[in-house]
């Protein structure tokens, strides 16, 4: 198995339709039972080494699950500017797959110009909140605000979204809710995302995979934490659902109120183009809300601190919104070690095998493989699995 | 679970844009895109055919360390 594993996804046709859809997942999820023995503090180390994509948001969740588990408070500042490094995070990983992913679908090459300050961009953002020695997503870290740092590396999410993306400041484009408005940001065709989203709509894939949404409710912080006590507790980790039901978690549910969002599902349920429309309305969104945080932690008092959250004594959950959905860790203490540790991620959710991906799967068009291959390529890529996948065909 | 592998840098093609790594007995080709100065020998975390960051050799040797203890190799 390799160390990563990969979401095997095949498609059963018959008269040319996709008729049966199945997910395996060969995904390593008993990695968690290595952090069993050790101490929160060694676990918060290793985390972001193994969980290296989104090491921050699982970073988030696990700090979280510990200073519950230890009954540790933190100053409310911490707590803003992780926000603020996890909110940072999901710009950049949905610049990643816009800028590197959607070119491709329109016959595009990845324009490299826009990435060179991504990589660096999470690296400086944690060293701007708890400077350049600083660990961030420790127990209790210092907080060593570089507020005009953080300004600075808000100023260039926005000005690559802006130009690489929506060719219009990304406040602007968060405030269109009409869909004549968007529409004609699509006409305009003058960024590459807008060039694809104008392929979609004119090749008729705004419907694609537009099965219905069982959004993956705000439940209460305890029900998870039963509910991952359980006996199938693992099962449950490797097949989630909430009331017998599988879920999403993506940038379309949390986005699903948005005027904007509305009106496209209302006029293209939950396709593709209603997809792709909420991930550019969640980047959009992003400047904005970093600089609220940054303001809020700005006039945030020195050494106010969070009371430690009391739920199952010795039990810690961090529930945290990664780019790909809802993620969360439950930590269990025993005599200062580890007993036992779970990690519920959101690919997990919406590569449920009867879940969004494959109910959304269900119906495409058959006739065509290459035409299919790609159809479910774009549909496969706008829920966003955390892994690789193979698609094959039967 | 977002996982991404430390493999080593052992060619890098004439454009700069592609390489290939080493992970285990595997040889894979990996974008460069979202990495700047790689270069031969390098230590780098890939994931699903991009290679995301540079980290030290003692990094990337710790990393498959912790997924082998786990149970999971190349």
């Amino acid at each position: 198995m390799s160390i990563e594993g990969e979401l095997r996804i095949e498609l059963q046709s018959q008269d040319q339709q996709v008729r049966g859809v199945t997910i395996q997942s060969s995904r390593p999820l008993q990695l968690p039972s290595l952090f069993e023995g050790k101490t929160p503090e060694a676990v918060l180390q290793m985390i972001p080494m193994l969980y290296s994509v989104c090491a921050n948001a699982q970073a988030g969740a696990a700090v979280t699950a510990c200073r519950q588990a230890m009954e540790v408070g933190v100053e409310s500042r911490v707590s803003l500017a992780e926000s603020m490094l996890i909110l940072c995070e999901t710009a950049r990983e949905h610049l990643w797959r816009i800028l590197i992913d959607w070119p491709g679908f329109s016959g595009e090459t990845v324009n490299r110009t826009y990435l060179s300050d991504l990589p660096e961009l999470m690296k400086q953002a944690k060293c701007a909140c708890f400077g350049e020695q600083g660990e961030a997503f420790s127990l209790q870290p210092t907080l060593q605000l570089d507020s005009e740092g953080f300004r600075r590396l808000i100023d260039i999410l926005s000005r690559t979204s802006e130009q690489a993306v929506f060719g219009l400041p990304p406040g602007q484009w968060h405030s269109m809710c009409d869909m004549d408005d968007f529409h004609r940001w699509i006409d305009d065709k003058a960024t590459a995302p807008a060039r694809l989203l104008a392929n979609v709509r004119d090749k008729g894939l705004c419907h694609l995979g537009g099965a219905e949404i069982t959004a993956l409710p705000d439940f209460e912080v305890q029900s998870m934490d039963q509910r991952l006590q359980q006996p199938d507790a693992d099962r449950f980790v490797a097949l989630p659902e909430w009331d017998a039901t599988p879920r999403e978690t993506s940038a379309l549910t949390r986005q699903a109120t948005h005027p904007l969002i509305k009106a496209l599902q209302s006029d293209y349920g939950s396709g593709l183009m209603t997809r792709m429309a909420a991930r550019l309305l969640e980047l959009s969104s992003i400047p904005g809300a970093l600089i609220d945080l940054l303001h809020k932690l700005m006039g945030e008092k020195s050494g106010q601190q969070l009371e430690p959250v009391h739920g199952t004594k010795g039990v810690g959950l961090g529930i945290v919104e990664a780019a790909r959905g809802r993620l969360t860790h439950r930590a269990s203490l025993a005599d200062g070690v580890i007993s036992r540790y779970q990690i519920l991620a959101p690919t997990e959710w919406n590569f449920h095998p009867e879940g969004v991906v494959a109910r959304g799967l269900l119906g495409l068009p058959a006739g065509d493989e290459a035409a299919l291959r790609r159809q479910a390529s774009l549909f496969i890529n706008a829920v966003d699995p955390c892994v690789g996948y193979r698609l094959e065909f039967a | 679970m977002c996982l991404a592998i430390p493999a080593k840098v052992v060619a890098i093609d004439v454009q700069g844009d592609n390489a290939t790594v080493v992970l285990g007995e595997v040889k894979k080709q990996v974008s460069l895109a979202l990495v700047e100065d790689v270069s031969i020998d390098d230590f780098v975390l890939i994931h699903v055919g991009y290679a995301l960051n540079k980290v030290s050799e003692e990094e990337a040797e710790r990393t498959l360390e912790l997924f082998a203890q786990a149970g999971v190799t190349p």
